[in-house]
């Protein structure tokens, strides 16, 4: 078995008295797609930032090719985060408005590969355009010029030209229109094949999610809930979020009603730090019990895991 | 019967240094009491422009031309004065982010209880009372302790809920919602799905539901309004248009709606190119450049709306799909 490319430990990511994360434990192997789903506040930006160090961890350890990104100095961090990309939500709002597409571009090979000569950087910038779907001549143009998929296809232009080993991907088509979102879908899936990036793609839209991914994470209040591979997460989800989830995705007929309030709406208070399991309050499964301790990732299936007490009552009804 | 809202060849353009957007050309739609319309396109479509128009919110520089009847009356252009006896009671709206359409420091019941001290010079006092009975309606839980709360101390869903809320104080004729849980997690979105379906059962009014994605829209309209490039290209029954869409655009918008049965495809479905600049000069139809029916025809002569040979359905292509 290879070695893993980001190996996550019992991660605690906490804002003052708000835990963010709580023991997130996983690892992604390299090449490979992970996806990431929770609601907004789940914790899946906070996971990303974490893992890029943009945010201070509280507790746990995150290993980046074996390395321990946590007790790294600047100097060995900086090398490490050329191998570390990120793309984000907005597009335009993460180019900067000031810089032509050659500037953007051309950053993070000045940085990294000072030795490059203007000339090899300009046909580096020419080559990634391409490979990203625009042409040679939106180089000398500027954000404002573009449209949302374009903005994110420059986006991920710039994340690629040091060909990381590692593209954390943060909502890229959430703010795209239904119709385009497939085109960047498509797009970092060829770039996924033809360079072999390993991807931590995070999204809330599960078709987008089960497209891409090999395997899928969800998370739920900042912990994880369910972890499998994706066939076997979207053909036979174990936990009662992810079925929630999976039942409230509208289709082409629309939503029948009644299926979907398989799950309460989200509660007026959280218990803070509850002892418990953190989805409960929501729960169509939920008991007392759940209330008493925290469930534990158990395997329900071969590499498929759920934290939830009650699994067994889910899968097998 | 006189319908709810009726735009007519309504066209909204902003002039501008660099030459002039059309927004919108030459829409006509309408809905009735008691029916909820979908009104579906990509961003920059126009989709929000036309209802905008209709309730005098455009930008200054905006010039429109056409008509927007409510219940009868010209609105189009009415002093702002005449349209505050409309907008906020009969003719309302909500929009995407219910974090940016709250007032952060008042709380919840204040921001309720002006609606029907403004609009219906009701006491402070019966209009707290009326606040409160609103919240029930919408199913917000325990509506008491939401009145004396600010907008930051409630979820998403939550908010959106009391904007729902707000816009039915009053007994609206017509609510417009704009991408009303387009900002909102899926499960959440099913809720208020599932809250506009029960409020519509529950009066008569109007809903006009405008989203760019199609299963939104799908689960509760009776009839969807498709737009691109400013301009309606099909209008039909909802159930009709799903199954048997004749625009190639609306079949193509409707392959992009994901499916999370069936098996996982090789490429996710999209449209290839970009929708139609703004400000372009119209020539031909302005899907052509995207479509793969289009032939030379269609980049010169641009298709009229006609009735399809189904009821009640229109479309505006030279090649539908049926031919």
């Amino acid at each position: 078995m290879s070695e893993e490319l980001l190996k996550v430990e019992k991660l605690r990511v906490q804002f003052g008295a708000f835990t963010a994360l709580r023991d997130v434990t996983f690892d992604l192997m390299p090449g490979e797609t992970l996806g990431l789903v929770g609601e907004s506040g789940s914790g899946k930006s906070t996971l990303a930032r974490a893992i890029l160090r943009l945010i201070p961890i509280t507790a746990g350890q995150v290993f980046f090719q074996g390395e321990n990104l946590l007790s790294l100095r600047a100097a060995a961090l900086r090398r490490c985060r050329r191998d570390l990309q990120i793309v984000f939500q907005d597009p335009l709002a993460s180019l900067n408005p000031r810089m032509s597409v050659a500037d953007a571009l051309a950053e993070p090979l000045k940085i990294y590969e000072p030795a490059l000569s203007a000339r090899a950087r300009a046909s580096r910038i020419v080559e990634m355009l391409e490979r990203v779907g625009l042409t040679a001549d939106v180089a000398r143009r500027y954000p404002h010029e573009f449209s949302g998929g374009q903005c994110q296809r420059i986006g991920i232009a710039r994340a690629m030209m040091l060909r990381p080993k590692l593209l954390i991907c943060d909502e890229p088509v959430s703010s795209l229109d239904v119709s385009i979102q497939g085109q960047i879908v498509n797009l970092l899936a060829d770039l996924q094949r033809e360079l072999g990036t390993a991807m931590l793609f995070i999204s809330h839209n599960l078709a987008v999610v089960r497209h891409l991914s090999h395997r899928v994470l969800v998370i739920y209040r900042g912990r994880l809930v369910e972890l499998a591979g994706c066939d076997a997460l979207f053909a036979a989800p174990a936990h009662p979020y992810t079925r929630a989830l999976l039942a409230a995705v509208p289709n082409r007929t629309g939503t029948p009603p009644g299926q979907v309030l398989t799950v309460s709406e989200e509660p007026a208070v959280e218990p803070a730090n509850s002892e418990g399991c953190v989805f409960h309050a929501r729960c169509a499964y939920a008991r007392p019990s759940c209330l008493l301790a925290v469930p534990s990732l158990e395997e329900v299936a071969a590499q498929h895991f759920a934290a939830c007490h009650r699994w067994r009552e889910v899968v097998y009804p | 019967m006189t319908p709810s809202l009726a735009v007519e060849k309504l066209n909204v353009q902003f002039p501008q240094r660099t030459g002039t957007i059309f927004a919108v050309r030459e829409a006509s739609l309408s809905v009735q009491a008691a029916e909820c319309v979908g009104i579906v396109g990509e961003s920059g479509s126009g989709k929000t422009q036309i209802f905008m128009a209709a309730m005098g919110l455009l930008a200054a520089a905006a010039r429109t031309d056409g008509s927007v009847r409510f219940e009868g009356r010209e609105i189009l252009g009415s002093p702002p004065a005449e349209l505050n006896r409309i907008r906020g009671s009969k003719l309302t709206m909500v929009f995407q982010d219910p974090m940016t359409s709250l007032t952060p420091h008042l709380r919840i019941g204040i921001q309720l209880a002006e609606v029907l001290v403004s609009h219906s010079q009701m006491s402070w006092h019966d209009a707290e009372r009326a606040a409160l009975r609103i919240l029930e309606r919408v199913r917000v839980p325990e509506p008491k302790r939401r009145l004396r709360q600010y907008p930051h101390e409630l979820s998403g869903g939550m908010r959106q809920r009391v904007m729902i809320g707000m816009s039915l104080l009053c007994e609206p004729s017509v609510l417009i919602a704009d991408e009303p849980t387009t900002a909102l997690d899926v499960t959440v979105q099913a809720h208020i799905i599932d809250l506009f379906r029960v409020m519509r059962a529950e009066s008569r009014m109007a809903i006009v539901l405008i989203s760019h994605d199609l299963g939104v829209v799908a689960g509760l309209a009776d009839r969807i309004i498709v737009m691109y490039g400013g301009r309606v290209v099909e209008s039909g029954c909802a159930r009709h248009l799903l199954q048997r869409a004749e625009h190639p655009y609306t079949a193509e918008l409707l392959k992009c709606v994901p499916d999370l049965k069936g098996p996982r495809l090789d490429r996710m479905p999209s449209l290839a190119g970009q929708a139609p600049s703004p400000s372009s000069i119209e020539r031909g139809c302005a899907f052509a450049p995207r479509c793969p029916r289009a032939d030379a025809r269609c980049r010169v002569e641009r298709p009229l709306l006609r009735d399809s040979p189904a009821a009640a359905h229109q479309v505006a292509c030279h090649f539908p799909l049926s031919s």
